[in-house]
């Protein structure tokens, strides 16, 4: 085999990885679409676009562009936020178990948007269930959960630098730290009123009922630049799956590396919670299946799995809404349902190769 | 390349793993590390790549110190094969030697980063495999793929611990000779190993480290009974057959093991 059909066969073999990436950008576009098609009410799809361009009914409008089309737009960011949060997680540490919900982060991130809704009145009450908490202050909101989210990174980090820390001690570290939160959260809720409760019982469920514009807009002001520094961070990823210091002795700066990837990663992974809830298993589970289809380089992983995790998240959702419509479920039980289960079959799978 | 080390210590928790070392070793020249297992032979290969920051001391490349360059104009220099290595997720053998461009990519690979990787996967008669995922690959395999990246770095010093660890006799022997031939190509190579024997067949400089201090430097010559028996503390037989070193371990009567048998 001379040296250009060597290259002409891992040619070939990319196209692969690149025709499953054009599906995946398909199927998000179609889910897109039946996203806004089908709820409590079922708009056909020249309605939606009478909708969109204002020329439709007037309670069509108000459905597409207020309440379905930033809930849409809302679950594909705030699904590729947390996808692509866990695969680079899953690289940093090493650990097939890497993601913002394993590590605590997601916890550590509801107890800060938790404790600044009660403790430093960030939300306003209301007694509708939809709706329960008016975020008056969402920045507040979010930079409390940021400031929280840190803290859990921060510990996994120390316990990596200065402790040694093999990719399982993080991994049971930030499980620890996750419980931690947990119990911070349950006690903020133990101090609230009966609405306050509710509220945050609710809140921590995980929902994208309370999608707006706002939250898309700041969602897409993170969730973008950080989907682009893992992209353009793809290439050191794929030298630190090859351990520390082959990545090193190719040229990155490890520590460095690690350190931003996983304050990033927290940063999306803060943003989506601190407006939604924790949206369980998402990042955990999105990576390990876009792997079955296109194996490990990053170069092809991570924004396979920007795309497969908006789409995974507004599947859910769409499937949430509608299951058992006009009641709405909110989307983190059915991730935990639906990760779950498919999450044991990844590792039976995986060990049965092994 | 040539390489000057001069007055380096490396210390690790306040003690010393590596004490005063002063040593020179010519361009393209096949070194070998030796020593007992902790005498600081991966500890200087690290150094050496700078993956390990000595406490102080210099190391020059062709009369250049390189402590001021940054990790990626050192790999373009330097290249390591670790160990132990092990992809935690499944790549191809393509990949994992795409890899070693690293250093010469910004955003994506070019077309020359990919005629390279393909030069070099058919030059380590890869190219069979090149599909195939790396954790599918037999040891001797998977160990030609790591010397593959590293190549594919196009460096001037090739550095590799224990290259033949966990590997059986052919595919030892396959190993070295890949490494002899790149050594007659210019490329300074330097390896730690603890098969002595395979040292000898194939290395032109011996570096004999113990408890982190040079204990002796030199060619063949320096492959003694009597330096083995200090290092070691292991007496040999040497048997020198027509210029090839033999070394046979004799039974240790100095310190029996005291085994409990019954």
């Amino acid at each position: 085999m001379t040296t250009e059909t060597t290259y002409q066969k891992y040619q070939a073999y990319v196209k692969r990885k690149i025709v499953f990436i054009i599906i995946i950008t398909f199927l998000l576009l179609f889910f897109m679409v039946t996203g806004l098609v089908f709820g409590s009410v079922k708009i056909s799809l020249s309605d939606i676009i009478s909708a969109i361009t204002g020329n439709g009914e007037q309670t069509h409008i108000q459905i597409i562009t207020n309440i379905r089309l930033p809930r849409v737009l809302s679950a594909i960011l705030a699904g590729a936020a947390l996808s692509v949060a866990g695969a680079a997680m899953q690289s940093i540490l090493r650990n097939p178990l890497g993601s913002p919900f394993t590590l605590g982060i997601s916890n550590a991130a509801a107890f800060g948007a938790a404790f600044a809704i009660i403790i430093l009145g960030a939300g306003d009450t209301h007694s509708n269930v939809a709706d329960s908490v008016i975020l008056n202050n969402p920045y507040l909101v979010t930079v409390s959960a940021f400031a929280w989210s840190l803290v859990s990174t921060g510990i996994i980090l120390f316990m990596a630098k200065y402790k040694g820390a093999t990719p399982e001690v993080m991994i049971l570290t930030g499980i620890v730290a996750g419980s931690l939160f947990m119990a911070g959260t349950t006690s903020l809720q133990f101090f609230a009123d009966d609405v306050e409760l509710s509220s945050i019982v609710f809140w921590t469920f995980g929902d994208l009922g309370r999608a707006s514009w706002r939250d898309f807009w700041f969602l897409l002001i993170v969730v973008v630049p950080s989907t682009i520094y893992f992209i353009k961070n793809r290439w050191n990823y794929n030298t630190l799956n090859a351990g520390d210091e082959t990545a090193k002795s190719l040229g990155v700066n490890v520590e460095k590396v690690r350190t931003r990837g996983m304050i990033i990663a927290s940063l999306s992974t803060a943003f989506a919670v601190s407006f939604f809830g924790i949206i369980a298993f998402v990042g955990l589970v999105v990576p390990h299946i876009v792997r079955r289809f296109i194996g490990g380089d990053e170069r092809f992983l991570i924004p396979a799995s920007v795309l497969f995790g908006g789409m995974f998240l507004l599947f859910s959702d769409t499937i949430a809404r509608t299951i058992i419509s006009p009641i709405v479920l909110p989307v983190g039980i059915l991730t935990s349902f639906l990760g779950a289960p498919l999450f044991i079959y990844l590792l039976l799978k995986g060990m049965k190769r092994r | 390349m040539k390489i000057f080390i001069n007055n380096l210590n490396f210390s690790y928790n306040g003690s010393f793993s590596l004490k005063d070392i002063n040593e020179h070793i010519g361009a393209g020249e096949f070194t070998a590390f030796v020593g007992p297992n902790g005498s600081g032979k991966s500890t200087l290969l690290k150094c050496i790549d700078r993956i390990l920051i000595p406490d102080n001391g210099e190391i020059l490349f062709n009369d250049q110190d390189i402590s001021n360059y940054s990790r990626e104009k050192v790999a373009k220099i330097i290249a390591y094969v670790p160990q132990n290595e092990g992809n935690i997720y499944p790549v191809t053998v393509f990949d994992a030697v795409l890899l070693g461009r690293k250093p010469y990519v910004n955003w994506a690979p070019s077309k020359n980063d990919f005629d390279k990787t393909a030069e070099v996967i058919e030059k380590l008669d890869l190219e069979d495999i090149a599909l195939k995922e790396i954790y599918k690959l037999s040891g001797g395999q998977r160990q030609r793929v790591y010397i593959a990246r590293a190549l594919a770095q196009e460096p001037k010093v090739l550095l590799l611990d224990e290259p033949t660890a966990n590997l059986d006799l052919r595919h030892q022997l396959e190993v070295l000779e890949i490494l002899k031939l790149l050594s007659e190509k210019g490329i300074t190579i330097i390896i730690a190993i603890h098969d002595l024997n395979m040292a000898v067949k194939f290395c032109s400089k011996f570096i004999m480290l113990n408890e982190g201090e040079i204990f002796a430097t030199g060619g063949k010559e320096i492959i003694t009974s009597g330096n083995i028996k200090k290092l070691y503390r292991v007496k040999v037989k040497i048997i020198n057959e027509d210029g090839e070193i033999i070394i046979i371990p004799l039974s240790n009567n100095d310190k029996p093991m005291k085994l409990a048998l019954a």
